[in-house]
């Protein structure tokens, strides 16, 4: 996944986040039963969205991590090239 | 051996610990201004992630946290609520913020936001506004120590004498090490508090009702009122939608507008230790279930406590657990209010020296430090002094003290992301925010669905500071770029390197 799409999920969770956990879109889950792992269902659906929102950081800066390092092998080849065609006129001159 | 004299050991044994691993961290770090408030920049993601929640994480979690939810219900889940949604702009904000401090080597965020608007006055706007949010939430949590300390020894150790055991701990390694001995001691006393709550957060439910759904269950038949949102205000009544929601957002703009929190952008080592220190961050946000269980658990507990607040120590006390568990409690406790405290204590003198001193008087960098050094002494002992004597003087700033912090979102923001911001319209929609902070503070029966003051003051101070910005002459582009455009992504040069 590239990093802009996982930016979108993020934003996205994000916004989902401040509506369904704050009136009015709070109100529809707003309820004790079922408990969830013995909690009241709010109290889960809150967790829940706690632990949502960590997971879409986790796949964001998996795709950052990785957009840097594409990026850093790039520059190290391109200076790597750079230095080759750098010595090609030189070489040429001599001949 | 008497009872409370065990756990006072314990709780020495757990100070001693502490002491000295503060005093230990120091030696990591050069003794230079940037060493003593960030660290030279070099604090990994352990450090980050620990020095993050547990400065987060305060006494107010550990004693207020249970008492919210055993007064007051669901209405304490908005403390859940909320920190997720704060922390999130701190993955896009902090990364930035500390290339630029590499770059002009900012160590404070409102070093941040006058590199950008340069100008003496906001500058110590910003210190005093930051000193004054500070004293009183640091107060709260010295006497947080002493109320678990004197609950615990049932009196033996009084309030003032356990506070001032606790603090002479945090002041002798934040003087002595600075920011190295907050991030290493936070990840000791991060470790312990999340233990604690852990155990206790199970135990205590499973102990007095089985388990944890057999006790929600059991609260559902008598208080369901307790349940769901919003529930109540602290005197019982059933809480507003509106305060419950603003009371979430407005929590969460303000929450990496602490500057003691902020500030810590620019310890870390690198970009993918402050991203990873927000992504993990939830994981720490979930030590809240736990607290709140506890909580939970008194509100069917025969015998109440002084204040709600009690209702933690109270049950220890009474559920007749080990000695040692107790012990163990009151040094989590302890780890809560200290590991929040020094973080405070050490922002504090590092704030009121470079952002309120250094721009009217030349400092070197020796006298900087020793300066730091004589205010955590200072603001310490004003702090302790307000904790004895004088706590309710100290109960309108703490009130204030969220809204105002709020009010540095937009300076910080226009900083960052907004190349038409000027120098004046930012202090002119700063001056206008903090007055209607006050204003609806004062006057809250003027507040529209009993939203959070706090909220109405940035949109007052976001207006503001658009409208004074577009009528001011427009700043260099070359500034500005530095830090709007440049800022955003690493230099191409140090990846090569």
């Amino acid at each position: 996944m590239n990093v802009r799409a996982a930016r979108r999920i993020v934003f996205g969770l994000l916004g989902m986040y401040a509506v369904f956990l704050t009136w009015p879109g709070v109100v529809p889950v707003n309820r004790i039963r079922p408990l969830v792992f013995g909690l009241p269902f709010i109290m889960f659906w809150i967790v829940l969205w706690v632990l949502l929102v960590g997971a879409g950081f986790v796949l964001l800066n998996a795709a950052e991590t990785r957009a840097e390092s594409r990026a850093q092998t790039r520059a190290a080849s391109g200076a790597a090239s750079g230095a080759a065609t750098g010595a090609q006129p030189r070489g040429k001159g001599g001949a | 051996m008497e009872r409370w004299q065990v756990i006072t050991g314990v709780v020495l044994a757990y100070l001693g610990v502490t002491l000295a691993i503060g005093l230990a961290a120091g030696r990591r770090v050069s003794s230079s201004v940037a060493g003593y408030v960030a660290a030279d920049r070099q604090f990994g993601l352990l450090a980050m992630y620990f020095i993050t929640g547990a400065t987060i994480f305060s006494a107010f979690a550990f004693l207020g946290g249970p008492g919210w939810a055993y007064s007051r219900g669901a209405a304490a889940l908005y403390i859940m609520s909320y920190g997720v949604l704060g922390i999130a702009p701190w993955y896009f904000l902090g990364p930035k913020a500390g290339r630029l401090g590499r770059r002009f080597g900012f160590v404070t965020q409102a070093q941040l936001v006058v590199g950008r608007f340069p100008s003496r006055t906001l500058s110590i706007l910003l210190a005093v506004v930051s000193v004054a949010a500070f004293v009183p939430y640091l107060m709260l949590q010295m006497s947080g120590a002493g109320i678990v300390f004197s609950a615990v020894t049932e009196g033996h150790v009084p309030f003032w004498l356990g506070a001032a055991l606790a603090y002479a701990v945090v002041v002798t390694y934040v003087l002595s090490s600075g920011v190295s001995a907050v991030g290493w001691t936070n990840v000791f006393q991060g470790i312990f508090m999340l233990c604690v709550a852990w155990a206790l957060g199970l135990y205590i439910p499973i102990q007095l009702y089985g388990g944890v759904g057999a006790m929600f269950e059991r609260i559902a038949e008598v208080r369901p009122d307790l349940l769901t949102l919003p529930g109540l205000t602290g005197t019982g009544r059933p809480w507003s939608w509106g305060a419950y929601s603003s009371a979430i957002l407005a929590s969460a703009l303000g929450f990496i507008m602490w500057p003691h929190l902020f500030m810590k952008s620019f310890t870390a080592r690198d970009d993918a230790t402050m991203r990873r220190t927000v992504m993990l961050f939830p994981t720490f946000q979930i030590f809240l279930v736990p607290v709140f269980l506890i909580g939970y658990a008194g509100v069917l507990f025969p015998s109440p406590p002084a204040a709600p607040d009690f209702i933690l120590p109270h049950m220890i006390l009474e559920t007749g657990l080990p000695v040692l568990v107790v012990g163990l409690f009151c040094a989590g406790a302890l780890s809560a209010s200290m590991s929040t405290g020094d973080a405070l204590l050490h922002a504090a003198a590092s704030v009121a020296v470079e952002d309120g001193l250094r721009p009217v008087r030349r400092l070197n960098d020796t006298q900087q430090r020793f300066l730091m050094r004589v205010l955590v002494v200072v603001i310490g002992g004003i702090a302790f002094w307000f904790a004895i004597v004088q706590q309710q003087t100290l109960v309108w700033l703490l009130l204030t003290a969220y809204g105002l912090v709020c009010q540095l979102a937009p300076p910080v923001y226009a900083a960052l992301y907004w190349q038409r911001a000027t120098t004046r319209g930012v202090l002119a929609g700063l001056a206008a925010g903090i007055a209607a902070n006050v204003f609806f503070l004062v006057r809250a029966d003027l507040r529209p669905f009993e939203v959070h003051e706090g909220i109405l003051a940035v949109v007052i101070n976001v207006l503001v500071m658009t409208t004074a910005s577009m009528l001011d002459a427009p700043q260099a582009p070359a500034h500005t770029r530095a830090f709007v455009v440049e800022a955003a992504a690493e230099p191409r040069a140090s990846a090569v390197v």
